[in-house]
């Protein structure tokens, strides 16, 4: 732990077998292994109050940067301006040098309730950065959470960012492959569009793919439908539940567009998309599932058992199915074609159920 | 818990053939021999694996790192933790407050506290570590540097280019 440069204390011995001589014998907490100390700091429950004990000697300087857990924003003080808060984030990030990181947390809060946070106030390259910094420390469980942007959510088309006109469409985010990441967590607050072109992470032996990736959530984000469908086919191969919220799927030319799911391995999916439809989940081991569409008026849902049919088109839905002329949504699962049953399911208001999928 | 010597370990286990519940000996650095029920020991994972593997519970444990002092607030807790089922309502207030009295007492002496971490932390004893690490969490809490070195007796040794580095890193953010 101790810089090997420093003559006056040259090493701290660190094992169970007690205290060194090296801490003050007087110290009756310096000379705890750093793994205890770590769960010391977590039990903190806040990243800046742990970077705090850097300063308190030698030996405290670098043990918060080995933290394998952080927790960044300001989710446990929403009265800070966003520019600090964003920069708080990113010099965490910097400061930090655990090369693997269990658990990153980061959560961007309105300072103000009542207030809107326009697009511009949080940048498209700050959360790249964030994203790249997930990808490069191997995290384990990501969790990124964005204030919605109101215009967005209400639908006004377009916003103005920096004098130019832009869209949520327009601001593009990438997610970068993780390899050792179980669950990931991204709410983008109608900010940004959420690319997931598989990039090979900048790390040496990456496979550049998602292959411990138990459960995804993407909310509040525009994705490709074309990239979506290929990462749960092709690049989730343990991915069990999945659940887009508030998604608005593009196809080519960012129009709306709809989107299918295939995935062996998938139990339980929820999906609420804005504008989009869905039009084909082929998911033997599904247990769960709801879907539902648009914003604007939410239906109530409600669980119904599945006897024939599994799932049943929303009025948006239907209708962007009608508009790309495509047959209403498919559902092939376990609940009548195999031994798995699917046990619980939602169906969406205006629709009655039809039994004239498979 | 009990302490004694290898007279009272063999009469522990003549007991344990006709009852069935084990007595295990953990013996201290200094020598001091205690003799506790299987279910207090099994509160360590340390000493459960040992156990489980078929090793030497006639002979005893030996335990390098805890002296007795320690050893015997760790049985402490051990005991009332392994050889207790709370089932009722009541039970389970009986052992939160057994819980916040027994590290009310370490907070209070900084010393003590940081032996009892290091005991069960060596000996895998997770609740009783979660137990300490969470107080000293609590002490360090809305205190100002100044304030965290006081409490555990932490030497101010940072040089002025310690400080410099802390300074640059702070203007970055």
């Amino acid at each position: 732990m101790v810089h090997p440069d420093d003559g006056r204390r040259s090493e701290i011995v660190m094992d169970a077998a007690g205290r060194s001589c090296e801490v003050d014998e007087e110290d009756y907490i310096s000379g705890l292994p750093d793994d205890l100390l770590h769960n010391i700091l977590l039990r903190l429950r806040s990243t800046a109050a742990a970077a705090r004990t850097s300063v308190l000697s030698r030996r405290w300087l670098r043990v918060w940067a080995h933290l394998p857990d952080l927790e960044l924003g300001n989710f446990r003080a929403p009265a800070a301006a966003v520019d600090s808060v964003l920069d708080s984030i990113d010099a965490a990030m910097a400061a930090s040098q655990a090369p693997a990181i269990d658990s990153l947390c980061i959560t961007v809060e309105k300072e103000n309730r009542t207030r809107q946070l326009p697009l511009a106030a949080i940048p498209a390259h700050r959360v790249i950065a964030w994203l790249r910094f997930a990808s490069r420390r191997r995290v384990r469980r990501l969790n990124l959470s964005l204030p919605a942007d109101d215009d967005m959510a209400a639908r006004a088309p377009r916003r103005r960012v920096g004098g130019e006109e832009k869209t949520m469409e327009a601001l593009p985010i990438d997610l970068l492959a993780m390899e050792r990441a179980t669950s990931i967590v991204l709410d983008l607050g109608h900010r940004f569009r959420l690319r997931l072109m598989m990039i090979p992470p900048p790390v040496a032996g990456g496979s550049g793919a998602f292959t411990k990736l138990t459960a995804l959530t993407i909310i509040a984000a525009a994705v490709e439908s074309r990239e979506l469908e290929a990462l749960v086919s092709s690049h989730c191969p343990r991915l069990e539940r999945l659940s887009i919220i508030g998604v608005k799927l593009l196809g080519g030319g960012g129009a709306a567009s709809s989107f299918s799911i295939r995935s062996d391995s998938l139990t339980s999916l929820y999906i609420h998309l804005r504008d989009s439809g869905l039009e084909e989940v082929v998911a033997p081991r599904l247990e769960k599932l709801h879907a539902s569409g648009d914003t604007t008026s939410l239906p109530p849902c409600w669980p119904r058992s599945l006897g024939k049919t599994s799932i049943v088109p929303t009025s948006a839905m239907a209708s962007a199915a009608a508009r790309s002329r495509s047959p209403a949504p498919r559902v092939v699962c376990g609940g009548y074609a195999s031994r798995h049953p699917v046990r619980s399911g939602i169906c969406c208001r205006d629709s009655t159920p039809s039994t004239g999928w498979i | 818990m009990a302490s004694g010597s290898g007279a009272a370990a063999a009469a522990a286990d003549a007991e344990e053939k006709e009852s069935g519940s084990r007595m295990i000996t953990l013996t201290s650095n200094e020598g001091k021999a205690f003799v506790v029920t299987e279910a207090s020991a099994r509160q360590s994972a340390t000493i459960r694996s040992m156990v489980d593997d078929g090793g030497c519970v006639d002979k005893g444990f030996p335990l390098p790192n805890v002296d007795s002092k320690t050893l015997a607030r760790v049985i402490q807790y051990s005991d009332e933790h392994g050889n207790k089922e709370p089932h009722t309502v009541d039970e389970r207030a009986a052992l939160a407050k057994f819980d916040r009295d027994f590290i009310a007492e370490l907070d209070a002496d900084k010393a003590f506290l940081y032996d009892v971490t290091m005991a069960a932390n060596y000996l895998h004893i997770q609740g009783l570590l979660a137990l300490t690490t969470q107080c000293v969490a609590d002490t360090i809490k809305g205190k100002t540097p100044e304030e965290i070195r006081t409490a555990f007796g932490i030497e101010y040794d940072l040089t002025a280019q310690d400080e410099k580095e802390i300074k640059e890193e702070d203007t970055h953010a």
